[in-house]
């Protein structure tokens, strides 16, 4: 039996994709930005070794890392309800996202921080700047200059992840695929259609990150 | 007006008994030192004497084990940071690698001290800034970054950097030593002139020609001690210890 791979199918779809396309990008947007920021402060707690707050970052970050995504999601979709708080699906599907991959950032950026020399510490301090002000004004500045080609890797993993979100029910683009498929069957059109979208994606979020990486360097170039 | 009638025979910074250990190793063992307004005092001596790690414990970038530490008189509460920060405010710092700030231009490197520490309002930090460039012949640098200027620009910005906090002395590491030789003139040039205008300095040198011609007082020190210190002329010239001896004629 031959399969008829029908291009005009995909087209067809396009209005479905579309909406999909917006969630995913909806999602990802959001979650990406909360991750780098919550990244940051949970880096500068770990490194300023912040007194018990150090400990509870590195005991998430450790809890986050070992266990599956997916798990993660059923346990602030499923979970949380029985404690009293629930929340929208969108909503659940972008802490998910937020809480894993923060945890990521916060080794991604950690790393950063521990690549600043000791020198410009002691300049710092020299000059009578205070420990969080060096971290804020020169430590941070220059670490995640330092940590962006990692922190760019676990954003791909963020929107690339999104895709887990349809088993909440969350219409994004791998969820319409899926309900296109269950009524039309068109499996590989719509896998593959959604495969380049992802691509595309993907994509263009390195090149957005390769052109905010160069624009940081800027003050690196020599004359 | 209390704090510039402070006492002139009170020494500016007056250290005592300064120990610092790292692991088994002491790298200073009760060292003391005075430093009055006004002077200038090289510190020679081979590396791993303890040079570096004696101006270091001057303003806590290095905390002592033991000894004592007065600016102006008064005593530094050795254990807290707040204190050091006190003390920061009041005596700048330059090392040997210049330490400016890389992402920040050189009008940045210099306004943020001190528009940060509360000390100017930005135009009034970047007017100062402007002037003190202009001074060392860098008026054309201040949009510049780090990574566009030579050794020898780095270091001259790196001392207006610390001069524009408005400091009452300057603790300066090597601050020509990892320059190639035709910059050092021009780091050592800002430096003379600095010591004619009366900035107190201490100052952790290799360069035997500007001590001599420019501190008042030369420290040699040797193994974790001061050996022998005096005016510039009788240490250089004619030094009374062998060990003092010894180390000049190697590098002379």
């Amino acid at each position: 039996m031959s399969y008829q791979f029908d291009t005009s199918y995909i087209w067809g779809q396009s209005d479905a994709l579309g909406a999909g396309l917006l969630m995913t990008l909806k999602v990802s947007a959001i979650s990406i930005l909360a991750a780098v920021g919550i990244g940051i402060l949970g880096a500068i707690v770990r490194v300023m070794q912040v007194r018990g707050l150090s400990a509870v970052v590195a005991g998430y970050v450790s809890f986050i890392r070992n266990t599956p995504l997916l798990v993660q999601i059923f346990f602030i979709f499923y979970g949380l309800p029985s404690v009293g708080i629930h929340l929208s699906i969108f909503n659940s599907g972008v802490l998910a996202l937020v809480v894993w991959g923060a945890a990521y950032n916060v080794e991604n950026v950690r790393g950063g921080l521990l690549a600043v020399p000791d020198d410009l510490r002691d300049a710092g301090a020299a000059l009578g700047l205070k420990p969080i002000q060096f971290m804020l004004l020169i430590a941070v500045p220059l670490g995640v200059r330092v940590a962006l080609p990692s922190v760019l890797n676990t954003s791909i993993s963020i929107l690339k992840n999104s895709a887990y979100l349809q088993a909440i029910g969350l219409a994004e683009l791998t969820f319409v695929a899926m309900e296109r498929i269950s009524l039309e069957f068109r499996t590989l059109e719509m896998f593959a259609a959604i495969g380049i979208i992802y691509l595309a994606l993907v994509l263009g979020l390195s090149i957005a990150v390769r052109a905010l990486e160069k624009r940081l360097h800027r003050p690196f170039e020599t004359a | 007006m209390t704090a510039c009638a402070s006492n002139r025979a009170v020494p500016l910074i007056a250290a005592e008994g300064l120990t610092k250990c790292f692991a088994k190793h002491t790298a200073l063992r009760a060292v003391s030192l005075s430093v009055a307004r006004g002077e200038v005092v090289a510190v020679i001596g081979p590396s791993g004497s303890g040079k570096s790690t004696l101006i270091r414990c001057l303003n806590g970038l290095l905390v002592p084990d033991a000894g004592t530490i007065r600016i102006d008189g008064a005593p530094v509460d050795m254990r807290q940071q707040r204190a050091w920060r006190a003390v920061r405010l009041r005596v700048g710092m330059v090392f040997q690698d210049c330490s400016l700030f890389p992402h920040l231009s050189v009008l940045q490197n210099i306004t943020l001290a001190p528009v940060r520490t509360g000390r100017m309002r930005r135009e009034q930090a970047a007017e100062t800034a402007r002037n003190l460039l202009a001074r060392v012949q860098l008026a054309d640098k201040a949009d510049a970054y780090p990574a566009q200027l030579s050794g020898g620009q780095l270091q001259r910005v790196a001392i207006v950097r610390a001069l524009a906090m408005a400091p009452e002395a300057l603790l300066l590491d090597e601050p020509t030593s990892a320059l190639d030789p035709e910059m050092i003139a021009e780091v050592l040039d800002v430096l003379r002139t600095l010591s004619r205008e009366g900035m107190t300095m201490v100052i952790v040198t290799h360069e035997i020609g500007f001590a001599r011609e420019a501190a008042s007082r030369v420290i040699f020190m040797d193994q974790a001690e001061i050996v022998e210190q005096g005016a510039a002329d009788a240490v250089l010239t004619a030094p009374r210890e062998a060990r003092t001896r010894t180390f000049l004629d190697k590098i002379l």
